[in-house]
């Protein structure tokens, strides 16, 4: 049995389904996959009224330019976190072992993982980009998908590659969230040392 | 089935060798038990014969074949159970055994009938989170049993059970003998052992320094001794004949017309007796 096998319809389907079925009974990894799509269908709604409002506030003609890549990079987080925490239950529960004495193997089934979070992740990139960039050529719609798909497989594969266990992985996901707010606090404090009408406004070019 | 011939293995970074020219053989439908304390090298020498772990020297071989020659198609010919559970929590028992049957090109058992075999049909859509720890072990058999595969490797197969699941994890065991399996177990479990195994090796500082039938250990580590029980005024007393010419023994032929003999005991040794032989002898 080869690396390609394990992606025969009928073994995908049941992998998939029983992935599913994980998921959906445990809330937290349930609710990181549904609010992977929630950014990009939200900012679909509002973009308009959050353009109009943010000019009038900051001046600031078309804010939702600057939103869009948040949206669209937020499942690769998601999806990619889902992926590596179940890495990390695999590991765990010891299933990497009983998954090593299988024909699919271990390198089958992270085949299987790896391929399935940059799909599903691609997939929501398209719906995403349809709802926030519809004028936008086919082959961005290819690229975003190529490359926050990608995105994705890197978060899923880097967990399990730092933490040792679910526990660990949390800490991780935790302290990487803290690292990721520090831009914003920089931001925060050059806010306040420059008041907002001395800063350059920024215009729709 | 099974020949394993002068294996020697040596972890990265270790200072001696976990196996040092380990030898042994196991034939079609035979029942083999590695025994040995913990950190002998049982898992070890499981890992390699189930093609897991390189780097090793000398021969193994499963169905006449070199392991490192047999690629991934081994997989669907032997069966593995491990000493840990390693089911997937959120899935029911049936979901479980459903996702891993999907694995094997060779067709797989009903997972309800496998289920059964291991008394867990009851539970066949309960959440495994919900298993206690001898419920997961019986997963466990239950998964290496679903593609019906010739050869089983099972490591500590009663661990976590109560004696009676003990017995009927032993039964199956007997069952798959029956049905022409061969199986390797590992376990510390001397009773089980004696029990279900044909053949039994005692791994002890890297080698099998005893091996044998159960049956013919525990004579050969034994005493040819008769111990007689006789009744002394409500006491017990222990009085030991040799067995040769018992027969013309007239001090125990007189107990014997006593009517006073309350029990007859043959001084055969346990397997746990040959185990503290075996493993001692290497300790010293």
């Amino acid at each position: 049995m080869n690396l390609i096998s394990v992606f025969v319809p009928r073994r995908l389907g049941r992998l998939l389904a029983a992935d599913a079925m994980s998921i959906g009974r445990d809330p937290m990894l349930l609710f990181a996959v549904g609010l992977s799509i929630v950014p990009s269908v939200a900012l679909a709604l509002v973009q308009v009224r959050l353009d109009e409002a943010a000019a009038n506030a900051f001046g600031i003609t078309t804010i939702s330019r600057f939103v869009v890549p948040v949206a669209l990079m937020i499942p690769a987080m998601l999806i990619g976190w889902v992926t590596g925490f179940l890495l990390l239950e695999d590991r765990d529960e010891g299933l990497i072992s009983a998954l090593s004495v299988t024909p699919v193997g271990k390198v089958g089934y992270l085949a299987y993982r790896v391929a399935a979070t940059a799909l599903i992740t691609a997939a929501i990139t398209v719906m995403a980009t349809l709802l926030l960039l519809p004028q936008a050529p086919w082959f961005q719609y290819g690229l975003l998908a190529l490359l926050i798909g990608c995105e994705a497989v890197l978060v899923a594969v880097v967990l399990p590659a730092v933490a040792r266990n679910k526990v660990e992985g949390l800490a991780v996901t935790k302290l990487a969230n803290i690292a990721g707010a520090v831009p914003f606090a920089g931001h925060s404090c050059n806010a306040v040392a420059v008041p907002c009408r001395d800063r350059p406004q920024l215009l729709d070019r | 089935m099974i020949v394993a011939e002068d294996l020697t293995f040596r972890f990265p970074g270790a200072e001696d060798d976990i196996l040092r020219g380990l030898s042994f053989a196991v034939a079609p439908g035979e029942v083999y038990g590695l025994l040995g304390p913990s950190g002998a090298g049982k898992s070890t020498t499981q890992r390699i014969l189930m093609g897991l772990l390189g780097g090793y020297g000398g021969r193994a071989e499963l169905f006449g074949v070199p392991v490192d020659r047999l690629g991934r198609a081994l997989y669907e010919r032997i069966g593995v159970s491990f000493e840990l559970p390693s089911v997937y929590l959120r899935l029911t028992a049936r979901e479980n055994l459903a996702l891993f049957a999907a694995l094997y090109d060779r067709k797989t058992r009903d997972p309800l009938e496998v289920l059964a075999l291991v008394d867990l049909a009851d539970a066949a859509d309960q959440r495994v989170e919900q298993f206690s720890k001898g419920m997961k072990m019986r997963l466990n058999l239950a998964r290496s049993l679903l593609h019906d595969p010739d050869l089983l490797f099972l490591d500590e197969p009663t661990t976590g059970q109560d004696p009676a699941r003990s017995r009927t994890t032993r039964d199956l065991i007997r069952g798959l003998k029956a049905a022409g399996k061969t199986v390797f177990m590992t376990t510390h479990n001397m009773v089980e052992a004696e029990e279900v195994c044909d053949h039994v090796g005692f791994l002890a500082g890297g080698r099998i320094p005893v091996t044998g039938t159960p049956q013919e250990l525990k004579l050969r580590f034994g005493e040819r001794r008769l111990e007689v029980g006789v009744s002394n005024d409500g006491q017990v007393d222990k009085l030991s004949f040799p067995m040769d010419g018992i027969g013309a023994d007239q001090a125990f032929l007189g107990l014997l017309r006593s009517g006073r003999v309350v029990s007859l005991h043959s001084q055969d040794a346990s397997l746990d007796d040959v185990f503290i032989h075996a493993v001692g002898g290497e300790r010293r």
